[in-house]
């Protein structure tokens, strides 16, 4: 979306940080255009099961439900890595969608560019080992944020929907292949075109729709 | 009691410096088994030349260790 269309949102720029939750009834009726930093898109059941579907960094739009005209959003939102965003009333957004026939084509290309990251997300979850699902992952983030982001094991194995006890050695497999460089609290990666290789598939597929239907993220 | 899954095969050792707070050793053991599934992945049920005389040793705070697991035994996800 253009910056003049944005700023006729008349958007404020604010900070979240990290876990911060960005739907809920504290947030309610706004949506966020990350500027910087990554959110993660989460399915949950009555908190009983949870796992990431998607994320969204500076490519990209919270509120994926108003863009197909939906009030109702089902899925929770939670800052995966800490960014600024453009905060804008849902109720403007979505009297901007509805008459502006060209933001609306450009928000449903990425309505859809980021379906197509869902379904390579269940692919993965599916199919894939845990170390190529932690590869895909962390070239995810990487592709929004830079190399070096931070993180923990603990926020990877929510996300993943795994056990911190397979994070913890996967990271370690990836560090000592030297893929990534990990530290307390942070990932670097060292290695991109071999932590691609390592993901066995899994990244790439999705990557080539966004390029495809938003331009290139990196 | 915080336990600590600890990676062994010939040419490796990873040291778990997290750990986790489980209730005993069962529920360690059970750990250790999901996390070995997550990682050769949940749907193939079987073994993996990455983790060839992969185990994990599960240890306590001191390291010493409590339990072994090799990941060979486990192959097909529990009914």
């Amino acid at each position: 979306m253009g910056a003049e269309a944005l700023d006729a949102l008349q958007p404020d720029i604010v900070s979240i940080a990290m876990r911060e939750r960005i739907d809920g009834p504290e947030h309610e009726g706004i949506v966020y255009f990350i500027e910087d930093g990554v959110a993660s898109v989460v399915a949950d059941v009555d908190n009983k099961m949870a796992i990431e579907m998607g994320i969204i960094g500076y490519e990209g739009v919270t509120g994926i439900n108003l863009l197909y005209d939906d009030p109702v959003d089902v899925f929770r939102t939670v800052m995966q890595v800490e960014g600024r965003a453009a905060a804008v009333k849902a109720g403007k957004w979505q009297d901007l969608l509805r008459r502006d026939d060209q933001t609306r084509a450009i928000a449903m290309k990425f309505a859809r560019a980021f379906s197509i990251q869902v379904a390579s997300t269940a692919l993965a979850n599916g199919r894939a080992k845990l170390d190529e699902r932690l590869a895909r992952w962390l070239l995810m983030v990487g592709d929004r944020t830079g190399s070096t982001f931070p993180i923990t094991h603990e926020f990877i194995s929510m996300m993943l929907g795994v056990r911190r006890t397979g994070v913890t050695l996967a990271v370690q497999l990836l560090e000592g292949k030297a893929l990534i460089r990990a530290s307390r609290g942070s990932i670097t990666i060292v290695n991109r075109p071999g932590l691609i290789q390592m993901s066995n598939g899994a990244y790439g597929f999705a990557e080539a729709h966004y390029e495809r239907l938003l331009g290139a993220l990196t | 009691m915080r336990y600590f899954f600890n990676y062994r095969d010939a040419a490796r050792y990873f040291v778990d410096s997290e750990g986790t707070e489980l209730g005993d050793i069962g529920a360690a053991t059970d750990e250790a088994r999901q996390s070995v599934r997550e990682l050769l992945g949940i749907e193939r049920g079987e073994s993996d030349p990455a983790f060839a005389g992969g185990t994990y040793e599960i240890c306590d705070e001191a390291g010493t260790v409590l339990a072994k697991l090799a990941f060979d035994q486990v192959v097909l996800p529990a009914a």
